[in-house]
Parts: structure tokens; C-alpha cells; sequence
């Protein structure tokens, strides 16, 4: 059972000094995985944010070995990983016990590295995906991606006069990873560490892959605050935007359930990306968005058994 | 006879180094040379050190890419000149110039920097908080250069105020920059430039421009193009602390250990001493304030930052 205490105790394995933002919802999100973690780890990284800002030449923020190779393959990377350890293993040359993790952004998740992710996902190599999902593909500048919300704003789908942000749904992606039937995959947030940090371990106990998609505050992305972070990300939650659920073989469980859930706009006015949606004319989008996370919210509960 | 000077300026993001470097090419442009400027940033963020870059000539300008060899530098941040990626000095040459933004007169700064070029110093600082009410510095170091170069005042204003109105509205403000940026201006004696033979030999140069515009890039090596870092998290080492405009400060009487702090931290620098008690490295905090948010016992104050000096 995970304690604070004992989380705190170890060193982070991302160390400061690092280069990602004022404020940014990854690296939390990282230490806390990687804290929980029962083995050594050994990482891979897409490219993205996380990547770029932790290893600039020639400083590494990385305690364990990490291997970056491209955008588009960090589970193709972690599968090699895992395959080696498996092959040194019957050879006798290592014989304890490491766990492997790969992290991508939702860029580098949901679009270009999903073909790998699938891939390795259902080769069913023994590794954790992390999905630092920030809604964007903020490390060029925030353009879109099948992960940003409905109407967000960004460089590639201004709101102006013809458009008013984003005007595709996101792609389910958690469910998606749910579909290849692998022992474990949840959502979470960095502001619930017990949840965020419970989940990980249940991801490293189990033999075979498993996933965790999890809401990564981006202040310039977002346009929000910097101390807004943490607060920010239990709105998601509240507002039921990012439900806290995990899918263990196959089975559906909702870890929170908000008291009171939060209307959408609780979660859309401190986001800059969302300003343009509370002028008068755009009252029929927000209802439109309220609706969606309603109904999204009423199906995750129907596949929950409630 | 070909004339080409090459200036490269150093800031942090935020300082106005880019817009500096915009600002000198338009003043030379509006003089009637050719002018090339942009900046570069890196894969760092707010408060990192930043590169600008401006190759001006009387001639079309064939050159590409960054400048390694520069005649002049401008160093708007004076800790630049101890970072060891900054590197501001990096192919400085005797002969070539080197201006400082500090409270240092130009011979205490050269033999402080051991720099084998010609040194100019003022304090930017000073005149942009006390003409703009902040250290925003683009103007002002863009008018020094300018100076530097030769170059009018009347350039410089028009310069001066087509940059800047990009940037900013308030008319006022943009007055102020185009006063502050003739004050440096005037504030710089000419002092006589000897520059190093190679940039003078105009023929030389033009010889190489003429033969080969096309500058070719050699091939890298794995190990240099996608080196390995054999180092075990030495990311502590650079000291973000210097990014922070507030700082997180624990009155432990309040502090109920609870721990949210600990593991809220994007930059993993609060730890826990052997009391139990959370304490942050201010080495490394960016000061992001996200501790003062989620501390339930409003255990942790955001007290402005002063920097010494
Ligand atoms: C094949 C390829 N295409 C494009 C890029 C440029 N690129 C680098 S990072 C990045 C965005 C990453 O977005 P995401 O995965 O969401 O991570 P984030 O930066 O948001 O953390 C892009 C497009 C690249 N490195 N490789
Ligand atoms: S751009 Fe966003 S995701 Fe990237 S380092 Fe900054 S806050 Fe983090
Ligand atoms: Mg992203």
C-alpha cells in the first residue's frame, strides 16, 4: 500500500535544474509514477516537452538510464528495452527485478506514436505508458492534436471570426488503449498523488503492459496560471472533463465520484484557450460541450456497473 | 569595397535581445544597407539564455546560419558572462568589441572577463528602469549597437519606433523607448574601432561570398549529433532559482506536515529535513507558487524576490 512517507523518502528521479516551465503539470506527474515504482526503472521518452526541457546537452535531469530516440516511437523503444531484459534474464545475466516506462506526450501519443504504442501494447511486453496528456503539442508552439478539447484555441485552430477553436471532439484515447485488452489502464490526475500514485503501482505490479493517461496543467498552452496547476487539474476532475477511472482486465471502476459535479464552465474560464467560448454568441458551444461531458459521464458510469 | 559587420546579442528571455538585434538591422536598413537579423532560442524557456544575431553590409547578404566569428557583441545580461552555455565571448577576437551592460567602468570589465577585445560598458539597467519603469532593454541595447556601428540617430529613431509599435501600443511607452534608446545612444563616447583583418580584407570576403553561397553544413558524426550524457541527473547544477519573481517561505509553526508541497513540486526541490518538516532548494525553485497554493495550512508565504546588486 502506498505511503506518503515513503514516496517522499526517495529522491526524485527527475531532478530540478530542468527546463520545462514555470508551473508545468509533467514533471509532478512523472516523479510521482516514478516514486511509487517497487524496481529500478529504466525510461524512454518520445519527444516533446518532457524530452527536450530535461536533457539539454550536456545535463540530464535523470537519476535512472533514459533513452530518447524520435516523436513517434518511445513504446517501439521501450519494447526493445524490455525484450533485452527479458533475453538477459534467461541467460542469467540480470535477475532483478526492473521496471520499464515510456512517456509521451498526447502528440506523441495519440497521433504520431500511437501506431508503436498499439503495436507494443499488443506484443504485450511488461512495460507502464504514461500519457503526459497536455492537449497539445505544445513543445512547437501549441498546435492541435486529437487530444485538445473541443474548442480550445491554438496556433493551428484559432478562434477568430471564422472558427471558434478547435471544431473536432477529442479521440477517446483511454478507451481506445482499453480496446487492445491489456491488464491495466487508468486516468488520473496530478492533484490526487494517493489515486495517481496507487495506480502506478498497480501498473507495475502487473506482467504485461499497462497504460496511464493522466491531465498535464500546460500554463502557456492553457493560458492559465502557473500556481494554478494543481487546482486546475481537480477542476478536470470535478467538472468530470478528466474522470478518475481504471480498467482492470477489462473491468471498469470509477475511483472518484465528484459530490457535486462541477459545471463545465468551472473548468473553461480560468483557460485562456477558452475565452472566446463566453462571448454571448457562443452560448450554444458551451451548452453543446455539457452536454458532451454529460453523456460521456453517464456511459463511463453505465460501464462501471452503476 | 565591401563592408560587412557581424553582431551577436546575448540576453535572457524576456530581456529584449531579439528585438535589440531587430532594432539594429532596421536602423542600418533605413541607413541603406543590407541587414539580416534573427534570434535563437534553443529548447529553453522563460528565463534561459537567449541568442540574437544581425549581419549587416552594403552588399545582398549571402551568409547564413548563426555567427561563431562576430565583430561585435552585445551582452545585455552580465551573468551571461559565467554561463557555460551562454558562452557570450565565444570567437571574440582582439580588435573586435565587446559592450557590457554593468555598473563596471570598460577596464575594470575587461580584466574582470579577461576579454582581448575592446571593451564598452553602461548600465542598461539603470536607464530602462528608470526611463520605462522595467528592465526591458531592447531599444536601449539596440541603440548602443548602433552607436557602436556608425550608424544615425535619425535611423535609429525610425527604427526604433517601427519595432517597438509592433510589440506595444501605449504611445507613450514608445516615446519613452525612443528616448531611452538616443540616451544610450549619446551615452557611448565613439571610441575608435580596430577591427580584426579579416573582417576588413573586403575583397576576401567577398571572394568566399561570391564563390560559394552555399555554406555547407559538414556531416556529424552519431556521437556529436545525438551525443549520450553519462552524467547521473546533473540538471541541479544550472540554477533555475534565477528564474523565480517570488519565493515560497515555510513558517514551520504551520506546517502540519502534510506532505502536499513535497509532492506538488514540478521542479522536485522541496524536501523534508530530519524534523519532517518541508524545506525547497532555492538553487533549483523557478518559484511557480504551486506549494503556496495547495498548502491547506497556509504554512507558505510568496515573498518578493530582490536580487543583490
Ligand atoms: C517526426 C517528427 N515530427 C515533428 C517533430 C517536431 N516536434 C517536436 S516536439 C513536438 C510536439 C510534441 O507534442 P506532444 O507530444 O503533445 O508533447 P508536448 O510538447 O506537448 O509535451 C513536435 C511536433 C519531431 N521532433 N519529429
Ligand atoms: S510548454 Fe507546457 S508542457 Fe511544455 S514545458 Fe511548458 S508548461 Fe510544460
Ligand atoms: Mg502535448
Amino acid at each position: 500500500m502506498v505511503k506518503l512517507k515513503d514516496l517522499i523518502q526517495k529522491e526524485p528521479i527527475m531532478e530540478g535544474g530542468h527546463r520545462m516551465c514555470l508551473g508545468c503539470g509533467a514533471p509532478i506527474i512523472v516523479n510521482l509514477i516514478l516514486r511509487a515504482s517497487d524496481a529500478p526503472v529504466v525510461l524512454a521518452n518520445a519527444t516533446g516537452c518532457l524530452e527536450v526541457a530535461s536533457t539539454i546537452f550536456p545535463y540530464t535531469a535523470w537519476r535512472s538510464p533514459w533513452i530518447h530516440s524520435a516523436f513517434e516511437n518511445a513504446a517501439a523503444t521501450a519494447s526493445g528495452i524490455e525484450t533485452m531484459y527479458r533475453a538477459l534474464r534467461k541467460r542469467g545475466k540480470i535477475n532483478k527485478k526492473i521496471n520499464f516506462v515510456a512517456f509521451g506526450g498526447d502528440g506523441g501519443t495519440y497521433d504520431i506514436g500511437f501506431q508503436s504504442l498499439s503495436g507494443a501494447l499488443e506484443r504485450g511486453h511488461r512495460f507502464l505508458y504514461v500519457c503526459y496528456d497536455n492537449g497539445a503539442y505544445m513543445n512547437t508552439g501549441v498546435q492541435r492534436s486529437s487530444a485538445t478539447p473541443f474548442g480550445a484555441s491554438t496556433t493551428t485552430s484559432p478562434a477568430g471570426v471564422v472558427i471558434q477553436g478547435k471544431l473536432q471532439k477529442r479521440k477517446d484515447l483511454t478507451k481506445i488503449v482499453v480496446a487492445h485488452n491489456i491488464p491495466y489502464v487508468a486516468q488520473a490526475s496530478p492533484h490526487n498523488w494517493l489515486d495517481l500514485a496507487k495506480k502506478a503501482e498497480k501498473a507495475f505490479s502487473v506482467d504485461g503492459p499497462s497504460f496511464l493517461n493522466v491531465v498535464s496543467p500546460c500554463p502557456p498552452g492553457w493560458k492559465s496560471e502557473a500556481k494554478d496547476t494543481i487546482g486546475l487539474s481537480k477542476i478536470a476532475v470535478d467538472t468530470c472533463f478528466w474522470p478518475l477511472y481504471e480498467v482492470e482486465n477489462g473491468k471498469y471502476t470509477i475511483n472518484y465520484k465528484p459530490k457535486e459535479k462541477l459545471p463545465i464552465e468551472a473548468w473553461l474560464k480560468p483557460q485562456g484557450r477558452f475565452r472566446h467560448l463566453f462571448k454571448p454568441e457562443n452560448a450554444e458551444l458551451l451548452k453543446q460541450i455539457q452536454q458532451d461531458i454529460d453523456k460521456e459521464w453517464e456511459s463511463l458510469q453505465k460501464l462501471s456497473g452503476l | 569595397m565591401l563592408f560587412i559587420r557581424r553582431i551577436r546579442f546575448h540576453g535572457r528571455g524576456g530581456q529584449g535581445a531579439k528585438v535589440a538585434s531587430r532594432v539594429l538591422g532596421t536602423t542600418a536598413f533605413y541607413e541603406g544597407y543590407y541587414a539580416q537579423d534573427f534570434p535563437l532560442y534553443g529548447a529553453e524557456r522563460r528565463g534561459a539564455p537567449i541568442t540574437a544575431f544581425t549581419r549587416i553590409s552594403n552588399e545582398p547578404i549571402l551568409e547564413r546560419g548563426i555567427i561563431s566569428e562576430p565583430d561585435i557583441v552585445i551582452v545585455i545580461d552580465e551573468t551571461l558572462l559565467n554561463d557555460p552555455i551562454a558562452m557570450p565571448l565565444s570567437g571574440v577576437k582582439e580588435g573586435d568589441v565587446v559592450f557590457i551592460n554593468t555598473t563596471h567602468q570598460p577596464d575594470k570589465a575587461k580584466a574582470r572577463y579577461k576579454i582581448c577585445a575592446n571593451v564598452i560598458t553602461l548600465d542598461l539597467t539603470k536607464i530602462g528602469i528608470d526611463m520605462l519603469g522595467a528592465p526591458v532593454l531592447s531599444a536601449l541595447a539596440g541603440g548602443a549597437a548602433a552607436r557602436i556601428l556608425g550608424l544615425s540617430a535619425d535611423s535609429l529613431k525610425k527604427a526604433v519606433e517601427k519595432e517597438i509599435s509592433e510589440i506595444i501600443t501605449d504611445r507613450a511607452l514608445i516615446e519613452n523607448n525612443i528616448d531611452a534608446a538616443l540616451f544610450c545612444f549619446n551615452a557611448i563616447s565613439p571610441i575608435e574601432i580596430n577591427l580584426s583583418p579579416h573582417v576588413l580584407s573586403g575583397e576576401e570576403t567577398t571572394a568566399v561570398q561570391k564563390e560559394s553561397p552555399v555554406i555547407s553544413v559538414p556531416f556529424e558524426p552519431a556521437l556529436i549529433s545525438s551525443p549520450a550524457i553519462n552524467a547521473k541527473a546533473n540538471t541541479p547544477l544550472r540554477k533555475t532559482g534565477n528564474w523565480r519573481l517570488f519565493k515560497p517561505v515555510w513558517d514551520h509553526e504551520k506546517c502540519t506536515k502534510c506532505m502536499m508541497c513535497v509532492v506538488s513540486c514540478p521542479d522536485g526541490c522541496i524536501s523534508v529535513n530530519p524534523a519532517g518538516l518541508p524545506n525547497t532548494s532555492y538553487d533549483n525553485c523557478k518559484g511557480c507558487l504551486i506549494c503556496v497554493e495547495v498548502c491547506p495550512s497556509e504554512a507558505i508565504e510568496a515573498v518578493r524576490e530582490v536580487h543583490a546588486g
